[in-house]
């Protein structure tokens, strides 16, 4: 049974039988090059972040990520990603099934609370732009701030029960 | 209104660390630590287990804060 280490950063390997590793670390690596295309789509945003508050305002398409973006071999590498990121969620959800009701309480209760709080948030984008007063949904900042609110909750899970 | 327990006392009665335990129940070392700490609730699942497995009612092992 999986043991919360380090306040809820990482868990203690050795509480693990071997399914459970096997299982916790087919999901990490998995998940890594949905991280690393994830990561890509950040840096041009950051990217362009910064270039408008410099006010230079934004290059043209031929800035170099969004080149990158834009290539095939990008995109495939995102349909590539998307497989093993669907294959990191059911390694993480059977190993979540072999755990123990405070592991569970406490993914449960991010998961739960995240998403929530994301719908609320999406919900309130749609009216405002309904409105007008919000433009086209940004979906990579919505995912971010899903992720945020998960790992939040999460730690704050952690600090409550375990 | 919260929950008190005598899990820690009732283990030690048995000689039992919290690691043997945690084995018998089912749960990681880390949940029946926080049970004994007040920080964690069971499942009355779990609970009826720590009760068959100490042969005493659940009530002896949990009950409401007043």
């Amino acid at each position: 049974m999986v043991e919360i280490t380090h306040g809820g950063t990482w868990f203690k390997w050795s509480s693990l039988d071997r399914r459970d590793k096997w299982l916790a670390g087919l999901s990490i690596a998995a998940s890594l090059p949905s991280g690393i295309v994830a990561g890509i789509m950040l840096g041009g945003a950051l990217h362009r972040t910064g270039q408008l508050l410099g006010g230079n305002g934004f290059e043209e398409p031929a800035d170099t990520v969004q080149r990158m973006v834009d290539s095939a071999a990008y995109r495939s590498a995102a349909l590539v990603a998307l497989a093993l990121a669907i294959v990191s969620a059911l390694a993480w959800w059977r190993f979540s099934l072999r755990q123990d009701e405070l592991f569970n309480r406490i993914q449960n209760y991010s998961m739960g609370r995240a998403g929530g709080w994301s719908m609320a948030i999406a919900t309130g984008w749609w009216f405002l732009q309904l409105a007008g007063l919000a433009g086209a949904f940004p979906l990579g900042a919505f995912l971010l701030a899903m992720m945020l609110l998960l790992l939040g909750f999460w730690f704050h899970g952690v600090r409550r029960w375990a | 209104m919260g929950v008190t327990n005598r899990l820690q006392p009732m283990r030690s009665e048995q000689r039992w660390t919290q690691a043997e335990l945690a084995q018998r129940v089912g749960v990681s070392r880390q949940t029946i630590n926080s049970i004994e700490t007040g920080r964690f609730e069971p499942s009355l699942g779990l609970a009826l287990k720590l009760a068959r497995l100490l042969d005493v009612p659940v009530e002896t092992i949990f009950a409401l804060d007043h």
